[in-house]
């Protein structure tokens, strides 16, 4: 909308000059302007008019010049404003939703509890021929798994780093990996490469496992029973060439590499969007990257995903060290 | 159920402050065919004036009330002369329920535990603290 308002003035600018252009024409051509000119020169020898005729006509050209230049700062700066304006627009969604899902988790974490609780009793107060047995085992189980639906949700509403707590990298790295090789199915061969001495950062170490076992278990679901393999390579870089435009500093490097089928370009750029899923229902909710993002956000990281169709998929996380630490 | 629990043994006196009245009947059934002792408070501040008659042995309260504020109530309670033990029970709100949770440990509350729980996971708790 914006933009086509912008471009009806454009033309509407381009008329009107046009038609200065061409009465100044028709004016000059009725009063033999350049006649008179011509003639005014001549009889004023002595005082070089023609250079100044000349001057004046050249006046336009610097400063064409002038108003390129200063249109191409707007919009340059309009592109900024459109971007920035953007950004936080998603911040806004984010958070609006974020306070929302977390005032919905609460009203059902307490609704659930009657039915979780009831119809566990009930289910234990009956043997297990009974007919009505499995009746309340399912009431019970639908129960659970909306209550692991909630804490999802409840999950990603909060998600937002705490920076007074530190987790050991090596150490929360060793964890995830014993509960991913645990997870893993056999058909993926899943390979989890650290470096040496990676240090602590200052995130708790429930959100750093976090960030890994997310796009891992995506990772996992989208190879699904193919034969594939998932590479996750923790390191520590030294960052002062502004690549990846990250501000210069050290970082710790995650990278989570499948072969699985990849994403098409739409669903890449919606992967970050709170529950954006291409999973049925029940199977996933669409919070695993919106968390990752805000907990890489708020620790002042940066995150990028790249992937093709049928050519797996990759995400590289930074997240910046703490700037003064003592590391053993 | 009581029967169970031995004829020489009083029977635990329990108070409950949640304001979901759903939630306060389930707890209270879980308790009560436990072998517990039941009274139930819909507030904050009912809670508080009941939980300063004598005699309860445990006291479970919601942190997240609308009338007073639950962490607040849990303070006061702890504050009390001989305060009673204290299970904080949450289901989250803004943040998770966990954070709720450790807040309400920190300020004195002697076990937590996050909604929906099962009435194992109740009994297991009150158990362990009163029995
Ligand atoms: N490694 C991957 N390969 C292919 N597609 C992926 C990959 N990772 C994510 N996706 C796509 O991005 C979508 C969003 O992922 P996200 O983790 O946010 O949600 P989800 O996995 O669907 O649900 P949840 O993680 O909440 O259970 C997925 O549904 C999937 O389509
Ligand atoms: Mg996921």
């Amino acid at each position: 909308m914006n933009s086509s308002k912008r471009k009806y003035i454009f033309n509407k600018d381009l008329v009107i000059a046009t038609s200065i252009l061409i009465i100044i024409f028709i004016l000059f051509h009725f009063l033999d302007a350049f006649e008179g000119i011509y003639k005014l020169t001549r009889e004023y020898e002595h005082l070089e008019l023609d250079e100044y005729v000349l001057l004046i006509l050249s006046i336009p050209i610097p400063l064409a010049w002038m108003t390129y230049r200063k249109s191409r700062e707007a919009k340059k700066e309009f592109d900024q404003r459109i971007a920035l304006e953007q950004t936080l627009a998603r911040l806004h969604r984010m958070e609006a939703l974020g306070t929302l899902a977390g005032g919905m988790a609460h009203e059902l974490n307490n609704q659930l509890l009657p039915i979780i609780s009831m119809s566990e009793m009930l289910r234990n107060g009956v043997v297990e021929d009974d007919p009505n047995y499995r009746k309340l085992e399912l009431i019970f189980i639908a129960a659970t798994n909306a209550k692991q639906t909630v804490s999802r949700v409840l999950e990603f509403s909060s998600g937002t780093v705490t920076n007074d707590e530190t987790s050991d990298v090596a150490k929360t790295l060793d964890d995830t990996k014993e509960m991913l090789e645990v997870a893993c199915p056999e058909n993926i061969g899943l390979h989890l490469n650290m470096e040496q001495h990676l240090g602590h950062l200052n995130i708790a170490s429930d959100d750093l496992q976090s960030i890994i076992v997310n796009p891992v278990v995506n990772a996992i679901n989208a190879i699904g029973k193919d034969v594939g393999s998932i590479i996750v390579d923790v390191s520590a870089v030294n960052i002062d060439n502004g690549r990846d435009d990250l501000d210069t500093g050290k970082y710790i490097k995650i990278v989570i590499r499948d072969n699985g089928p990849g994403m098409s370009s739409e669903t890449a750029e919606r992967i970050f969007d709170p529950f954006f899923t291409t999973k049925a229902v029940g199977e996933g909710v669409g919070l695993g990257m919106a968390i990752v993002y805000r907990l890489v956000k708020s620790a002042g990281g940066k995150l990028f995903v790249s992937t093709e169709q049928n050519k797996g998929c990759h995400v590289t996380i930074y997240i910046p060290k703490p700037p003064l630490t003592c590391e053993a | 159920m009581q029967i169970s629990m031995g004829a020489g043994l009083k029977m635990k006196n329990i108070l409950l402050i949640d304001d979901d009245p759903l939630v306060l009947e389930s707890i209270s059934i879980m308790l009560v065919e436990n072998g517990y002792n039941v009274e139930t408070a819909t507030n904050g501040e009912l809670g508080l004036r009941k939980a300063a008659e004598p005699g309860f042995d445990l006291i479970i309260t919601d942190i997240l009330m609308p009338e007073k504020d639950g962490l607040e109530t849990l303070t006061e309670l702890k504050n009390a002369k001989n305060p009673a033990k204290v299970i904080a029970i949450s289901g989250g709100g803004r943040g998770s329920s966990i954070t709720y949770l450790k807040v309400a440990e920190v300020l004195g509350a002697d076990c937590s535990l996050a909604k929906p729980f099962s009435s194992s996971q109740l009994i297991t708790a009150v158990k362990h603290l009163i029995n």
